[in-house]
């Protein structure tokens, strides 16, 4: 029965970026900034050009987080999500927001740094090669779906 | 009793005719629609009645709590209960063309669309904390008056030109709407951490300014995404079909 409808493996892939996008932004938000208070709602040292684009960034990831999830059920409800693609999308967006996070906003804008002290490639560090670590696992994934193994596929 | 009472009690009261009237026709109209439409209509009479204004008038967090309800959480509300098209269902037919023929006049088509409500929404709030015009409000009755009805005004403008749901020909695409929403929203978050920053406005005190901008950063995304998802739900809805994953009887519908 499910030859009838038809798989969107693409659309799928994006929905689950978003997802792991908006979700890793999210978490970002509320452990470091929130519950942690490693850094503030604005750093003293912060240009105008900075806090504008640090509110432009922000902005798209709420509306990643949004339209993926609008985007996945969608897929749900008229059946056209491709499984294995899913976990495999979302780790990617999960880690590619950590690398992005740590080498755009951290150390290109200079948005905030991890944390403040004085080892502070110590935090610098462990940041890239998490976001390192999940994008691995999502290459992992994805390879496996395209090859049919994925678990969801069996 | 002021004029926002007057005139939102009024139109919840017409809302919830209409509604009545409907039901009795036997046509119908979801029940959360009027309570999202007389739940919004009192959330502005309750922000603008006289203690509520007193505290937004001396307090900066007070007027960005008022602000908040007021021209962003209540607008979202009328507009999303359809009220033009439970009007247009209550009326003769004539009128619905009448509304067609209204809302398609060059100047209504220019102040609905998308960009001009951005501008006369956010770009409202730009001018009003990043001038003195914040301070000339405080001092003016009648100027924090009118802002107050240009806020209500401008909100219900920018969500019903984003993503309402009311009848409107030839509006713009939704990649068009969608973009602008992006645009305002990034906007408005700018807006707050300069605010915190660089002190804006100056005429209030230090600590009211960075509360209140918290307040606007935080508490203003919740009904700025909720306007995001409505409008990337109509979005998906018109670019993936349900038919296709209907499992009818076999051979019954062809697939695509």
């Amino acid at each position: 029965m499910s030859e009838r409808v038809q798989r969107r493996t693409g659309a799928t892939m994006v929905a689950a970026v978003l997802l792991g996008v908006g979700i890793m932004a999210a978490l970002d938000e509320i452990v470091f900034h929130q519950v942690l208070a490693w850094h503030h709602f604005v750093e003293t040292d912060n240009s105008a050009l900075a806090l504008a684009s640090d509110g432009l960034l922000h902005t798209l990831e709420l509306v990643m987080l949004v339209a993926g999830t609008a985007l996945m059920l969608r897929l749900h409800e008229t059946g056209q999500h491709a499984p294995g693609y899913r976990g495999a999308g979302f780790l990617l967006g999960m880690g590619g927001f950590q690398l992005f996070d740590g080498i755009v906003d951290h150390k290109v804008l200079g948005l905030h740094q991890v944390r403040y002290v004085d080892n502070l490639v110590v935090y610098d560090l462990c940041w890239n090669l998490a976001g390192l670590l999940l994008l691995a696992i999502g290459y992992w994934l994805l390879r496996r779906a395209r090859r049919g193994e994925a678990l969801s596929q069996q | 009793m002021n004029g926002f009472t007057l005139v939102f009690a009024t139109l919840a009261a017409l809302y919830a005719w209409g509604w009545w009237r409907s039901k009795r026709l036997g046509r119908g109209w979801p029940l959360w629609r009027l309570l999202l439409f007389v739940g919004s209509a009192l959330a502005i009479v309750v922000v603008m009645s006289p203690p509520s204004m007193h505290w937004a008038h001396d307090d900066f967090r007070g007027h960005m709590a008022v602000h908040l309800v007021a021209g962003m959480i209540a607008p979202l509300g009328l507009v999303m209960a359809a009220p033009v098209s439970l009007a247009l269902k209550s009326v003769p037919a004539q009128w619905g063309r009448r509304w067609v023929g209204f809302v398609s006049l060059p100047p209504i088509r220019v102040l609905s669309h998308p960009v001009t409500a951005a501008l006369l929404n956010t770009g409202g709030m730009m001018v009003l904390y990043l001038t003195d015009l914040y301070a000339a409000m405080r001092h003016s009755p009648g100027f924090a008056l009118w802002l107050h009805w240009h806020f209500i005004i401008a909100g219900c403008l920018f969500n019903w030109a984003i993503a309402g749901p009311d009848p409107a020909p030839r509006r713009p695409s939704l990649e068009w709407r969608f973009g602008v929403l992006v645009l305002s929203m990034a906007a408005h978050a700018m807006l707050s951490k300069w605010m915190y920053r660089f002190h804006f406005p100056a005429s209030v005190p230090l600590d009211q300014v960075r509360q209140g901008a918290e307040l606007m950063f935080y508490a203003g995304e919740l009904p700025e995404a909720l306007l995001a998802y409505l409008l990337a739900r109509q979005w998906v809805r018109s670019r993936y079909r349900e038919a296709a994953a209907v499992p009818g009887p076999r051979g019954s519908s062809s697939c695509p």
